[in-house]
């Protein structure tokens, strides 16, 4: 009785699963690359993630937001992943894996703050470091295939990035404490 | 989180975090990241925040939101809403994609999804486009063929011509070497290389991204040439676009006849209108897949270029690219053969509904220096598409003046008909068997010059069939 009249109540929601779904996506693969931070590797959970919540969807409670739901979902696809995953041997451990997401979870409000003004330090960056982090990102070319485009070795390009993105968390760092100063 | 980049700590393990993230870490790397983030909270902060932004770059760089991307207010919705119907760039669609893909094979999820949703995942990457014509193009990337169907995809062409149609009725035209990424049914991105674009009513706000520019189409037809060092040289040859430099509120609109630049230091500028660059683009474009002998390519702008006189040339120009006749239209000659006198021709009517592009062909010799003797010029152009019939007489022409174009062509003239006499001073025409190609062979003596309309097949986009 109950089960069924909770169903009726939920069908148009579950009509919106795929909605739910797309909307959540980014900051579900946000989370997940907490503990894989890898693209691909971060996409490929999504999906196992989105297989997993419609399994389970019966169990989602409507009046309940649909993110954070997904996210434990997909902090245990995520762990299943680098446990399976031969190429993650040796990283983190349950306890750890645990720890950071715990601690993401309470961070998250500043790193949201820190989001914000990462356009602008994408913006500032001398023109051939933005063109190789737009080549990157933006257009998802990957190293190998910059490699070739750039006339530049993988080796130099990842370096070359490495040296961007410390950049980026710098420019972000001062960026924020302008901002929290001023405002 | 203080700034680090100065502390040896943070850098190293910064060192080893991107190597993580890159795919490239050794299992020795992975431990000793490891080891750092079990012994340091203080190293979780800084490592969580450094993925972050890697993570912010890939999910959000080219849809990042200018609010938190955690703020409730309602326009993140909208945003979000937005967001699932762009999909924003190629793999991010395919990753859609698959995920639906993965849910049904999961089962039970069919009944769910919208129409639109269940289209999608039938066809897992949805299609949207068609190659409509190639001529001489090699592929740098995968090659495709004529007449395939195409979704989110990157087109690389080396060399030649490659026209795509959109189920919506857009255009576009690439010139190799040339790099152009299909996104959805409205939004694509040229990444190097030339492309004109034709937007018809109904499909407007088509928009193609540059590196550092946004040309969001308002019912028109413009060029776009994207320069070594990302600059963007954007010109319209009808109608307005509006160009955009991405993420940011500045905006321009730009007119028939007009260019504008945009710099790598994203500054919009205006410059020469120039149509040099499209030039070669085109016969593709307008759907012509080959000419010879003295067949010209009118350009689209100005207009009045349509008139220009030449005493060896004969231009042909697309007059209007897509119309549904409202009523029978009069044609003089709808069957293959050769006509070259008045007798020769067959009349016929194409019907009410069908969906047809008309082109002008027109001779018209240079009488500035008074009047030469008349030289015979002859030429063949052949279409994509099965000629319907053309029209070539004083009285079909002038009936089936405004039907195409708001601009005349001097139809009203009676000496601009062609002069079928059978004789050494008459014109001839031949339609080939396939109704594809049409040859000309053309006199224009005394104060006369030729004009033929000529009427092709166009289907309708399949947008526009959808919807009907």
């Amino acid at each position: 009785m109950f089960k069924d009249s909770r169903l009726a109540h939920c069908n148009p929601d579950r009509d919106d699963f795929l909605r739910l779904l797309l909307r959540s996506e980014r900051e579900v693969i946000r989370y997940v690359m907490a503990i894989v931070p890898n693209a691909a590797d971060a996409q490929e959970i999504f999906q196992e993630t989105a297989v997993a919540l419609w399994k389970q969807i019966d169990k989602y409670d409507p009046s309940e937001p649909f993110t954070p739901w997904a996210c434990r979902f997909a902090a245990n696809k995520a762990k299943e992943h680098l446990r399976k995953q031969g190429r993650w041997y040796g990283f983190l451990d349950e306890n750890i894996a645990n720890a950071l997401l715990e601690r993401r979870a309470e961070i998250s409000p500043l790193l949201d703050r820190r989001a914000k003004p990462l356009r602008d330090c994408v913006k500032s960056l001398p023109t051939h470091q933005r063109a190789l982090i737009e080549k990157h990102y933006f257009d998802q070319r990957s190293i190998d295939e910059l490699s070739i485009e750039l006339k530049r070795t993988a080796a130099a390009l990842y370096k070359s990035l490495q040296r961007i993105r410390v950049t980026l968390t710098d420019c972000v760092t001062n960026k924020l404490a302008a901002s929290e100063a001023t405002g | 989180m203080s700034r680090a980049s100065d502390n040896a700590e943070s850098r190293a393990l910064w060192e080893l975090a991107s190597a993580v993230m890159e795919g490239t870490a050794t299992e020795t790397q992975r431990r000793e990241l490891t080891a750092r983030l079990r012994d340091s909270e203080t190293m979780r902060d800084e490592y969580l925040a450094f993925v972050d932004l890697h993570a912010v770059l890939n999910t959000e760089l080219s849809v990042m939101p200018s609010t938190s991307s955690t703020a409730q207010e309602p326009t993140r919705l909208v945003a979000d809403q937005e967001l699932s119907l762009r999909k924003t760039w190629q793999r991010r669609r395919i990753g859609l994609a698959a995920v639906a893909a993965s849910l049904l094979v999961a089962g039970g999820f069919w009944g769910l999804a919208t129409s639109l949703e269940r289209e999608d995942m039938l066809q897992v990457s949805p299609r949207f486009a068609t190659i409509a014509q190639l001529t001489n193009a090699t592929w740098s990337g995968d090659s495709l063929s004529l007449g395939e169907r195409i979704g989110p995809a990157s087109l690389r062409i080396e060399t030649g011509f490659a026209r795509v149609e959109f189920d919506s009725g857009v255009e576009v035209t690439l010139e190799g070497p040339a790099e152009f990424t299909l996104v959805n049914e409205t939004l694509a991105k040229l990444s190097r290389g030339i492309l004109t674009a034709t937007v018809p009513p109904g499909a407007e706000r088509f928009q193609v991204n540059t590196p550092h520019a946004e040309v969001v189409d308002l019912g028109t037809s413009f060029g776009i040439e994207l320069q070594d060092g990302g600059v963007s040289n954007v010109s319209v040859f009808d109608g307005e676009v509006e160009v955009g430099i991405r993420e940011r509120e500045e905006k321009r609109l730009v007119a028939e006849g007009e260019s504008v630049s945009v710099n790598d230091q994203e500054v919009i500028e205006s410059i020469g209108f120039d149509l040099a660059p499209f030039s070669k683009l085109w016969p593709v474009a307008s759907g012509i897949v080959g000419s010879s002998e003295s067949i010209r390519f009118a350009p689209p702008w100005p207009p009045q270029i349509r008139f220009v006189q030449s005493n060896e040339d004969i231009f042909i120009a697309v007059e209007n690219r897509r119309t549904t006749l409202r009523e029978p239209l009069a044609v003089n000659a709808a069957l293959p053969g050769t006509y070259v006198e008045i007798a020769d021709l067959t009349p016929a009517e194409i019907r009410p509904g069908e969906t047809v592009r008309s082109y002008i062909l027109h001779h018209s010799p240079s009488r500035k220096r008074g009047p030469l003797r008349a030289k015979r010029v002859k030429g063949s152009v052949t279409f994509d598409r099965p000629v319907l019939g053309v029209i070539l007489r004083s009285e079909e022409l002038r009936a089936s003046s405004r039907l195409f174009s708001r601009r005349g062509f001097g139809e009203n003239n009676p000496r601009r008909e062609l002069q079928l006499t059978g004789n050494n001073d008459g014109d001839r025409i031949t339609l080939s068997e396939d109704r594809r190609t049409i040859s000309v062979d053309l006199i224009a003596p005394g104060m006369s010059s030729d004009l033929l309309r000529v009427i092709v097949e166009k289907p309708r986009a399949r947008g526009a069939r959808r919807r009907g």
